[in-house]
């Protein structure tokens, strides 16, 4: 969980470097996207009953994100000509997770129809948020 | 200072939603087709902010080619990290990785970052 939540303070950080608009949209997508994953995420620990375990994942796991933001923050600071660098990077490891780690999970599920409309669905606040936004 | 203050502000918001994500499935559990909806939306999520809005200025700027080994080289250091590090997938354990395979690939990944 807790490397799910790096790449994407990293990806925040290097973003708002970019444009603050950027960043703005980076940031939403990923608060976002981070509801549904913790929540299929934590049903396993429900299920055991174990709420402390849980929270305290979730509480290490939710700081993941400002500490990666904070580090990437201080690597773009330091080698500000590297910001592309890490922007390719953080889309290759946030790529990566999801299609490694959550698209297995979905599929458990066995309703790709259903995946598929989440998938048109995020495409769809996406491009609202951009327009709202303007990057 | 200012960009300090607001890339904590925004990524406090991931925060946000993270315990929420708990709370819901402590109130929910799971309901499979809220699930795969929801995995769905996630995934779509990171997809479509990587390779739409995180990509196109980082290919003006560095060029396609460079752009892809950069994005394979964070691929690749997930990857590498998934085998390195102990932790559980979520729907399936994969058993016990050996010893060995770890040493090798952490050899590996010392030995690419040397060169």
């Amino acid at each position: 969980m807790i490397l799910h939540d790096f790449p994407e303070g990293f990806a925040l950080a290097s973003s708002y470097i970019h444009s603050s608009n950027l960043g703005i949209l980076v940031a939403l997508s990923i608060a976002l996207h981070n509801l549904p994953e913790e929540w299929a995420m934590s049903v396993p620990l429900v299920v055991l009953g174990k709420k402390k375990v849980l929270y305290r994942m979730a509480f290490v796991s939710a700081l993941a994100e400002p500490v990666g933001a904070i580090i990437g923050l201080l690597i773009v600071s330091i080698f500000f000509k590297f910001n592309s660098f890490l922007m390719a990077f953080t889309a290759g490891a946030m790529i990566f997770i999801s299609l490694h780690e959550l698209v297995p999970q979905a599929k458990s599920y066995k309703k790709p129809a259903l995946f598929f409309l989440g998938l048109i669905l995020s495409a769809l606040v996406l491009w609202a948020m951009n327009l709202l936004i303007r990057v | 200072m200012k960009t300090f203050w607001a890339v904590l502000l925004l990524s406090s918001l991931s925060f946000i939603t993270t315990y929420l994500g708990v709370k819901l499935a402590w109130r929910f559990r799971s309901d499979n087709k809220v699930m795969a909806s929801g995995l769905g939306f996630s995934v779509g999520m990171m997809l479509w902010i990587s390779i739409f809005e995180l990509l196109p200025p980082v290919i003006a700027d560095l060029g396609l080619g460079r752009t892809l080994i950069w994005l394979g080289a964070g691929c690749l250091l997930i990857f590498l990290l998934d085998f390195i590090l102990p932790h559980t997938h979520l729907c399936h354990e994969r058993g016990k990785i050996n010893l060995n395979l770890k040493v090798a690939y952490l050899v590996g990944l010392i030995w690419s970052a040397w060169v």
